[in-house]
């Protein structure tokens, strides 16, 4: 019987935010930089008389913090730390309309008497490009169509813009009663209203675009609603080479806000702070669960 | 001025055109295949279904 093998924390393998109602996960992040829960604690101390030393001290409050580098940006991610909320359209090969072209300034462009709608050609869906897209009325019955990124410009039949105010319409289309036009080059028709049409110069409608994808999610930040909802997390260290695990879990844990960096050759390393606070359920913070591996004995 | 699939022009029913009046200012109509450049003193003679958009543009 000699001494036991010393505890040794590793590295970080995985954190995984959980619903405080039924305690099922958001999800785990793998990609990880690095996570640190602190205990911050301020105290008071004692001093009297000659002795330059305190003669006593107690602590008063704890901050209790955890923070975290990810490197990856799972939806859940915006849901507990920007509370955002998240609406997620299925995987389409044919692409999708991710937003329906909608009124923007003035009500005539979409409407009975302008465009109807702005839809995916049938046959032409691998010409789409993704991006916002933007449909104006430039008589009362003719409009020209802007895209605010020429990101996916490449997808299908190449397209370019037609001038530096991002305008794709190489003449203005005309919209002609109850019939389609297509977008040339981008996969995209806008089709006349029922009536006469009679649009006001100047109004605007937008919608967004995906081509082919795999699945989005849009996630919208900063509602007058939001909330950040309060969660726990599971936390573990790496895996050691004796098997032993090191595993954190905080109970009720509320983080509001992370930067979101775009930087040129640069990936985007978001830093979290998650305030830990107490749980009067488990009457807790925190707990540890160290895991000593099976070869780690003398 | 109708500069677009004049080779199908002869296919095109009477019925469908309308030739009698004159353009009170240029105009371009841009929709899918047609591309049509109006200007003004022309005589007007393009698919019936652009009428209403000439009128409503005070072309004709």
């Amino acid at each position: 019987m000699g001494l036991s093998s010393n505890r040794i924390v590793y590295g970080i393998h995985s954190m995984a935010p959980y619903r405080r109602s039924d305690d099922t996960p958001y999800g785990i992040f793998k990609v990880l930089g690095g996570g640190a829960i602190a205990f911050s604690a301020e105290t008071e101390k004692l001093f009297g008389g000659s002795n330059k030393f305190a003669w006593a001290s107690e602590s008063k409050t704890i901050d209790s913090t955890f923070t975290a580098t990810v490197k990856s940006m799972p939806d859940f991610l915006f849901e507990l730390y920007l509370g955002a909320s998240i609406v997620k359209t299925a995987s389409a090969a044919l692409g999708s309309i991710l937003e329906v072209l909608v009124n923007v300034s003035g009500t005539t462009l979409v409407s009975a008497t302008g465009v109807v709608g702005l839809t995916i050609k049938a046959g032409s869906e691998a010409d789409l490009k993704d991006g916002k897209y933007v449909v104006k009325a430039v008589s009362a019955t003719t409009v020209d169509v802007y895209v605010l990124s020429d990101i996916a410009f490449d997808k299908g039949v190449d397209a370019v813009y037609e001038d530096d105010l991002l305008k794709i319409t190489a003449t203005p289309l005309t919209i002609v009663a109850a019939t389609a036009v297509t977008i040339p080059n981008f996969g995209l028709e806008l089709t006349g209203g029922v009536g006469a049409i009679a649009m006001v110069v100047g109004d605007t409608a937008q919608a967004q675009v995906a081509a082919s994808h795999g699945g989005v999610s849009e996630m919208t930040i900063g509602q007058s609603q939001t909330n950040f909802p309060e969660h726990g997390i599971v936390a573990l260290s790496a895996k050691r080479a004796d098997q032993s695990l090191f595993e954190i879990e905080m109970f009720k844990a509320v983080g509001s806000g992370f930067p979101i960096a775009l930087e040129e050759t640069v990936y985007s390393i978001p830093e979290l702070t998650i305030d830990l606070l107490y749980d009067e359920c488990v009457n807790a913070i925190a707990k540890i669960t160290a895991t000593a591996g099976e070869a780690s004995s003398c | 001025m109708f500069n677009k699939k004049e080779d199908n022009e002869a296919e095109e029913k009477p019925s469908k055109r309308n030739s009698s009046s004159i353009a009170k200012k240029d105009f371009v109509i841009h929709f899918n295949d047609d591309h049509i450049v109006i200007k003004k003193g022309d005589v007007v003679n393009v698919p019936e279904k652009y009428l209403p958009n000439l009128k409503t543009e005070g072309v004709i």
